[in-house]
């Protein structure tokens, strides 16, 4: 039993950082724009599809193409930005939730146009590789995803606290008015807030590479967990997304392995409901403050 | 008077000949093709599956048009209506009515990829009145009830895999006795791992691990560390294409690798064998039916390389089963002469002939409830070809074993 719960620990704490850097670019968007984007998780998805074309032009490692994929995911991100996502800033929630959705349902039809419904996978030797001490082991890829997830969302939080650019996005968070008095370009700040969150998902895509087949509607499997993560650890707070992570990648393996792994959803859900009714705000969430 | 009755039947003539005329244009435009629809999930979480299944249908519609279409309808050239199931079995019925409703002159359809699929469809096949063939196999498909539905496929797979167990212990020494029983919470799952449990038990095999897992999902560490601490010896898995990749990287990575005997579909995938690479090498499965099986001969020799010519991939389960469908409803239009649905349907359930599904005898034997009670499952092994490609090759029974044998591993 001992070695059970200790298993299933790791093996949560390593889903956690994957659900994290799915989230924490839920959250920054959230955060700065007020806007769920329920395209995320299509944005995943093409990260996905950009490590595949990219590995099948470079025959690189999937790590390596980490900066191909940010250049990417920066380019596609702006122009979603400048055709969908600007036209419809200031707008009430129900606009923004009709129009991501949409976008995520257009993005998964055009990639099944262009890539077929057929799953494709990038190359990796370590797929099938563990780190073991002990009778305990860890997934290669997941710990990878895990410690990588760790310094994203830690280079993104320096990125918010020390540098003008993220202060001027925390400023136009809390009254994008003030902050425009203020002399700060709350387009700029929406823009690079937005592009930043898509630049989060693809990277995300690419860490998920050596444990997912990649097909249009994979972003799907993550989505509904990322939206919690995003409430439960505090909307707009980035180590709020790592912690909620961990906590739902930590529960879900502890009910599946000590209970059953169906009910792994469920045991999420139950906690998410207990920490929402102790703190509504979520764990790291505070009134009128976000990211 | 004379005149007027003159007119009276010169008008009468033609009359009847432009009626005639427009008759056997009608005729013959009915005869030109016969609309078979094909519900399958063309996009969504098991849209792989759709396309293989497409595929498996395309393929038999011009394999049959190419031999000269339905000679009893004088030749008529079937056509392929597709649908899509959307990988949810929620709208499902929505799509097979909307379907119909577009295409009223649908003859037969085949589908649909799943078994929950096919159970909610069934119904609207039955309203409509149209003999459905379809690939699911649950065996609470024939349990519903239905007339129009068929399922030629089997749909009691534990027996094969058991007796295999035992073929492996007897005539390998593998001394198998601990048994891991894992299935997505489907339809399909449920009712295969049932039997799989009842099986295992009668046979004296402990069962020490027996849990499903939901379908689609991010992650199956919780599920494979406790297989891992029940020291199952073999597992059979019951999943579609995302799962078995899933369960399978999921072992490996947590060094645990005991022997795999897939519960069919995502372990039979042309893409299982890409994602997994050489580790794929040796891995079992339970099918349906296989390409490389004995039934694949004699009418049929063509069928799978002729398949694999066009499509780039080998004829795996899903593409065989469905063409496999569409040809029997083929058989019985051409048996019956007419596209009547309710005709249709009866000579379905009274056709006796040989098809690719193969089994006991190999004749196609439909019970009351539209089950082929002749149909048998087979047991595959992942090989490495001549060309360097992994193809499932039948290895079990030996009635139905290709030329390669199974190859043991450890």
């Amino acid at each position: 039993m001992t070695w059970k719960i200790i298993q299933a620990i790791i093996n949560g704490i390593l889903n956690g950082g994957v659900y994290a850097v799915v989230a924490v670019g839920l959250t920054i968007v959230y955060g700065v724009m007020k806007m769920i984007n329920f395209a995320n998780g299509e944005f995943l998805m093409l990260g996905m599809y950009f490590t595949y074309l990219l590995y099948g032009l470079t025959g690189w490692n999937c790590y390596a193409l980490i900066p191909l994929v940010v250049i990417a995911m920066s380019v596609f991100g702006f122009v979603v930005y400048k055709l969908v996502i600007e036209r419809i800033i200031g707008r009430d929630s129900t606009t923004y939730i009709m129009v991501t959705v949409g976008l995520s349902y257009f993005l998964i039809n055009l990639s099944q146009i262009i890539f077929s419904a057929t799953p494709v996978s990038v190359p990796s030797d370590i797929k099938t590789s563990s780190v073991t001490f002990g009778s305990y082991s860890a997934s290669l890829p997941r710990l990878i995803a895990f410690l990588a997830a760790c310094l994203l969302i830690f280079i993104t939080w320096l990125f918010m606290q020390k540098t003008y650019m993220g202060r001027a996005m925390r400023a136009t968070s809390e009254k994008p008015e003030v902050a425009q008095i203020l002399g700060i370009n709350t387009k700029v700040a929406f823009t690079v807030a937005f592009v930043l969150s898509v630049i989060l998902a693809g990277v995300a895509g690419l860490l998920l590479t050596p444990i997912y087949t990649i097909y249009p509607s994979v972003g799907s499997v993550l989505k509904t967990t990322g939206l919690m993560i995003v409430v439960l650890g505090g909307m707009g707070s980035i180590p709020g997304a790592l912690l909620g992570g961990v906590i739902v990648g930590v529960v879900e393996a502890l009910v599946g392995t000590l209970i059953s792994a169906n009910l792994g959803p469920a045991g999420i859900f139950a906690v998410f409901l207990i920490i929402l009714y102790v703190r509504p705000q979520g764990i790291f969430g505070k009134k009128g403050r976000v990211a | 008077m004379k005149n007027l009755m003159k007119r009276g039947i010169a008008l009468t003539a033609t009359a009847a000949m432009v009626m005639g005329t427009m008759g056997v244009t009608a005729m013959a435009e009915e005869a030109e093709t016969i609309k078979i629809a094909g519900l399958f999930n063309y996009s969504g979480a098991n849209a792989d599956t759709g396309i293989l299944d497409g595929d498996g249908a395309q393929f038999a519609i011009d394999w049959i048009n190419e031999k000269g279409g339905i000679q009893s309808l004088g030749g008529a050239k079937l056509e392929y209506i597709q649908g899509d199931t959307l990988s949810d079995s929620a709208q499902a019925k929505a799509v097979a009515e909307r379907v119909l409703s577009e295409n009223p002159d649908i003859v037969g359809a085949v589908g649909a990829g799943g078994s929950g699929y096919t159970i909610a469809m069934g119904s609207v096949f039955e309203k409509n009145q149209i003999p459905y063939v379809q690939n699911g196999v649950s065996s609470n498909i024939p349990e519903q009830g239905y007339s129009f539905t068929f399922q030629p496929v089997p749909n009691v797979f534990g027996q094969t895999q058991i007796e295999f167990i035992q073929y492996m212990n007897e005539n390998y020494d593998y001394n198998i006795s601990k048994v891991g029983i894992i299935y997505e919470d489907t339809d399909y799952g449920i009712s295969t791992a049932a039997g799989n449990l009842e099986l295992a038990q009668e046979a004296g095999l402990e069962v020490v691990f027996e849990e499903s897992f939901p379908a689609n999902g991010s992650d199956v560490s919780s599920l494979i560390t406790n297989l891992k601490a029940s020291g199952a010896e073999i597992v059979l898995p019951v999943a579609f294409t995302q799962d078995a990749k899933l369960i399978f990287n999921t072992m490996s990575s947590m060094d645990y690798h005991p022997l795999i005997l897939g519960g069919g579909a995502g372990f039979l995938y042309p893409s299982f064998a890409e994602e997994l690479g050489d580790a794929v090498d040796g891995v079992l499965s339970v099918a349906s039916l296989n390409w490389d099986s004995t039934s694949f001969s004699g009418d049929f020799a063509d069928v799978a390389s002729g398949f694999e010519e066009k499509y780039g991939y080998f004829m795996s389960e899903h593409s065989a089963g469905t063409f496999n469908h569409v040809y029997i409803i083929a058989q019985a239009l051409e048996e019956a002469g007419t596209t009547d649905g309710a005709v249709l349907a009866d000579t379905i359930r009274n056709l006796s002939i040989p098809t690719v599904q193969g089994g006991k005898t190999g004749m196609l034997a439909f019970d009351e409830n539209g089950a082929n009670t002749d149909a048998s499952p087979v047991i595959v092994q992942w090989q490495k070809d001549d060309d360097g490609t992994y193809r499932p090759h039948t290895i079990f029974p030996e009635n139905l074993a290709g030329e390669n044998g199974f190859v043991a591993v450890e």
